[in-house]
């Protein structure tokens, strides 16, 4: 069957490209647009992709057809009113998502004037780019389910249009798209094994809004309680050994030492300073160690999570350029934002108090005079405590005793904020309660800082899931020369440490979206559904250079270098073509006899100047036409038209020395016909 | 068109063109047709209703080949014997004589030949295949040449028994007369009646001149090209068969008829190679009725094929 297309694709080639598409391949390309927009339709705003859309529906639906649905003057000024468009909703041009953007209309445009197959092939090779870009968004296992379709319908409209003209039928055309596409699946995993990894993804460097979901560097009453809402994966983690005890599940993220009065921020002259190894080692303390392989999402944010307290700097399992260093409030950074998934390596002491040689900053005291009322309060149970440790404790079970309630809707707060929490409202979540302790702390002359991260964790078979719902913030103070963990929120509400935030927050259910423990089937479910996104994460978009190296290893190669690769894949193709191209006469070039290449000449002469061959017309049908069209040739062509039967058509041709000499009065005749 | 040689006796292949088209007027490329089937040893399939000259086409190309013709009316209580002879004892002799039927002839115009029975319809085209006829044990050769005219009542009139697609193949060309045009039907009415026209018509060549035609039809060359259109016209119809378009693809016999008929054609215009444009010229004559199953079902399927295939 494939020869058999082969040969009717090389019958219509000749007039293929100029002949107008036929309806079924417009509705085909159609369908390829759409299904390549359709992904995209997450991520851009609706006032752009609804135009888009629209456009490609009615070109499908048009029975315009051998003109454009519009005049190229009004694409033009359509395109430039895009780029107007793009540029005042994004504020720039040279980003991923303005060009995305604007790919996307372009596309919509490129289809509403296609009616010939060289815009076809364009397009085609422009939805193929489309298609790539929805992940620079998001590299989900569900982003590449939904563009398994769109692929194969660029395969599908790809042999269509180049089949244009050709008769054959659809059924045909999808069985062997079919066939093609599940042979291209093994070249596609050896590809995706055996090809280098570039360890930087360019796409994600320059710009783009991030939608982060995460911690951020700076923390104001209410940044947590957004995150609660979040159902979304932060880290994985993978232990060596048994799990932490859910109490002992701190996830340690950007330790907030800096306050403004309203805000607690990181430290800006702390960020990626004081890089040495030895930070971590001298922060001793005591407690269980634990070894553990954390993969990160991509979060577009300078920092690691570690267990409390890390013990080693994190060992990053992809070594790329991104360097890890720790500063020395156990922050661990990044010397750049993470903006692929991660994986790295940790080992942490299980405890909640450590020391450090370094002496507390001044920033650990700052409390920038706001607050007056809290302040005035904890200077007088400063006044009943002497000693730090039963002063923060008192704090605590002040905290404990007073009726504050552990809400993710908390009312705003004024200027004061601390004080109008503390005094007036009684109603926050963990940011409200850290904050505030902290200030209290500082207040009394205790140095404290807010330590951001997460606290809790899901276990899924053999691997801890760490969602956006855990976020959580905490209080260290410096209490007998060790940073010791207060959690004021654990004091409010216990259950948050035991039990998870998002089981503390909706203790009725019918409070909650979707809660996995009403339904312990769901529940399964979507434990089962992140086993699977873990894979993906761990085995496809973590498969870096480094598992590339351990695959050569275990195979007993050394690993080949990039050019041994492209030779390799050289020689592949090479053979492919031999094996399979050359039998299916793919790239025999036909061998004419002199008169037919003398004649194909004029031919392609002819064509040029508007006079073309008809398949089902002959050759003297054609030349007959071509004298009525230029008359004043009439002889030559006659000459040519005679000498063509004599060679092609009668017993005479086959004479080498008579053909020849028809050849020649061919070329003779057709070089006379000069002006045409 | 190019001349490269005259055929030898090529002023008497004129002489009858122009003949046939004094008698049957306004219809040459159906005569040129017609005469070219001769040539090619085929056989005729007429389709089309009674009285626009049928019987005239085939009595005018007996009278000026000078040929012998029988004409046999075909009706739907024929017998297979009332064609082709029947042997009757004689009592002289004490033995059975076989008694010719009019199949015996050069030219035989079988009138309607779809309101036979099968039986007696496929008497006929034995005979036509084999040229030859069977009757009691003993075979019966005829003579050369042997031209059968069949014409067929459109079949959506009652009473036929439509031949089967086997049955078609047997025909080399199918032809359709029609009406006139104006200027002809003119003619025809103002003109002499063509029954006296044909009795005093004197045959202009001879049934030797026409077997030396036909044997040198059979040398006019075919080149590769030729066979590959040939051939890729056949792929095509058989594409279009599997496509569920037409009910049968072109058999390699129609192939052979097809370039039989091109070969005849260019003949008759004094070429001594065949050329594409010749087989475009005969393709529907002699595919029409093959792939459509009659001649008007099968005319826009073979018209498509000719303006798809590519020609050489």
């Amino acid at each position: 069957m494939v020869s058999q297309i082969i040969e009717k694709a090389k019958r219509a080639d000749k007039a293929r490209d100029s002949r107008p598409l036929n309806k079924r391949t417009i509705q085909m390309l159609g369908l390829t647009v759409l299904l390549s927009q359709l992904p995209l339709l997450l991520h851009l705003p609706l006032w752009l992709t609804l135009p888009g859309i629209g456009l490609a529906v009615a070109k499908i639906r048009s029975d315009v057809q051998h003109k454009p649905l519009l005049p190229a003057t009004l694409t033009l000024i359509f395109v430039l009113l895009a780029v107007i468009a793009v540029f005042a909703h994004y504020g720039y041009l040279f980003g991923r998502d303005p060009c995305v953007a604007f790919l996307f209309l372009l596309i919509s445009f490129k289809f509403v004037e296609t009616n010939k197959v060289y815009d076809a092939s364009l397009l085609i090779v422009l939805c193929a780019f489309l298609l790539v870009t929805q992940f620079f968004f998001r590299q989900s296992l569900v982003s590449a389910i939904i563009s398994i379709p769109s692929l194969y319908f660029i395969g599908l409209s790809l042999f269509m249009v180049q089949r244009e003209g050709a008769d054959f039928n659809t059924r045909d055309m999808v069985h062997l798209t079919s066939k093609l596409f599940l042979q291209a699946i093994p070249i596609a995993l050896i590809l995706f094994v055996v090809v280098p990894r570039i360890s930087h993804n360019p796409w994600n460097s320059n710009g783009g809004s991030h939608a982060t979901t995460g911690l951020s560097s700076s923390m104001s009453p209410g940044s947590f309680a957004s995150l609660s809402k979040s159902n979304e994966v932060a880290f994985r983690v993978e232990f060596n050994g048994a799990p932490p005890a859910p109490h002992e599940r701190y996830w340690r993220g950007p330790v907030l030492s800096g306050f403004d009065g309203y805000d607690w921020f990181v430290m800006p002259q702390q960020i990626s300073r004081d890089s040495s190894p030895q930070s971590l080692t001298t922060a001793k303390s005591a407690g269980r160690q634990i070894d553990y392989t954390v993969t990160m999402v991509a979060n577009y944010q300078p920092w690691l999570l570690t267990l409390d307290t890390p013990a080693r700097l994190p060992v990053l399992n992809n070594n790329g350029k991104l360097q890890v260093s720790a500063n020395r409030e156990l922050q661990i950074n990044t010397s750049r934002p993470i903006s692929q998934p991660l994986r790295y390596s940790a080992s942490s002491i299980l405890s909640d108090n450590f020391s450090h040689p370094e002496t507390p900053s001044n920033a650990t005291l700052i409390t920038t005079s706001s607050n007056p009322k809290a302040s005035a309060f904890a200077k007088q149970l400063r006044a009943q405590h002497t000693d730090d440790a039963s002063f923060a404790k008192a704090l605590l079970k002040w905290f404990n005793t007073e009726p504050f309630h552990y809400t993710l809707n908390p009312p705003r707060l004024g200027r004061n904020s601390i004080d109008d929490f503390i005094f007036n409202s009684r109603r926050g979540f963990c940011e409200h309660y850290a904050g505030s302790f902290v200030f209290m702390l500082r207040a009394a002359g205790i140095p404290a800082r807010v330590v951001t991260g997460y606290q809790g964790g899901e276990m899924s078979d053999d691997y801890m899931i760490v969602r956006q719902s855990d976020a959580h913030a905490w209080t260290e103070a410096y209490i007998n020369s060790r940073w010791q963990r207060f959690d004021p929120t654990a004091s409010v509400a216990p259950e948050r440490v035991e039990q998870g935030a998002s089981d503390t927050l909706f203790p009725d259910s019918s409070n909650r979206l979707f809660q996995a423990a009403d339904f312990p089937f769901f529940g399964a479910i979507s434990l089962k559904w992140d086993a699977i996104n873990f894979a993906w994460q761990r085995m496809v978009i973590g498969f870096d250079s480094d598992n590339q190296s351990a695959m050569w290893k275990k195979l007993g190669i050394e690993k080949p270098s990039a050019w041994m690769i492209v030779l390799g894949f050289i020689i592949v193709a090479g053979l492919w073509a031999l094996l399979i191209l050359k039998p299916a006469g793919l790239f025999s070039r036909e061998k004419h006899a002199l008169c037919e290449t003398y004649w194909r000449k004029l031919a392609t002469r002819l064509d040029r100047h508007g006079l073309q061959k008809e398949s089902g017309e002959t050759v003297l049908a054609y030349l007959e036409r071509a004298s009525q069209q230029w008359p004043q040739h009439r002889a030559h062509f006659e000459s040519v038209k005679q000498s063509y039967c004599n060679a092609t058509y009668s017993a005479e041709g086959n004479d080498p020395a008579l053909h020849r000499q028809y050849a020649m009065n061919i070329k003779q005749a057709s070089s006379l016909i000069k002006t045409l | 068109m190019p001349t490269t040689a005259t055929a030898a006796g090529h002023h008497q292949l004129d002489a009858v063109i122009e003949q046939l088209e004094s008698i049957v007027i306004g219809k040459s490329q159906q005569l040129k047709l017609a005469f070219a089937t001769l040539l090619a040893g085929g056989h005729l399939l007429v389709e089309d209703i009674p009285g626009v000259g049928k019987t005239t086409l085939a009595r005018s190309l007996a009278v000026t080949i000078g040929l012998n013709w029988n004409r046999v009316q075909f009706t739907s209580d024929l017998l297979p014997a009332d064609v082709i002879g029947i042997s009757i004892f004689d009592v002289h002799k004490q033995a059975f004589q076989f008694h010719e039927g009019p199949v015996f002839t050069s030219l035989l115009l079988a009138d309607e030949l779809n309101r036979a029975p099968p039986k007696t319809q496929s008497a006929l085209l034995e005979a036509m295949e084999e040229r030859q006829v069977t009757s009691d044990g003993n075979t019966y050769s005829l003579g050369k040449p042997f031209f059968v005219i069949a014409t067929q009542n459109p079949q959506e009139q009652l009473g036929v028994y439509p031949l089967p697609e086997s049955q078609l193949d047997r025909f080399m060309v199918s032809l359709e007369l029609g009406y006139p045009d104006n200027y002809s039907e003119r003619q025809i009415l103002a003109g002499a009646d063509s029954q006296q026209l044909l009795e005093t018509t004197e045959a202009v060549t001879s049934v030797d001149n026409l077997l030396y035609w036909q044997a040198k039809a059979k040398q006019i060359h075919t080149s590769p090209a030729v066979l590959d259109y040939v051939q890729a016209l056949l792929n095509a119809t058989r594409d279009m068969a599997r496509s569920g378009r037409c009910a049968t693809g072109l058999s390699p016999r129609a192939g052979l008829s097809l370039l039989a008929m091109c070969r005849a054609w260019a003949l008759l215009h004094s070429r001594e190679m065949v050329l594409p444009d010749d087989v475009q010229e005969v393709f529907t004559s002699v595919a029409a009725h093959r792939i459509g199953g009659s001649l008007r079902k099968g005319l826009p399927l073979t018209e498509e094929l000719l303006s798809q295939v590519v020609a050489g």
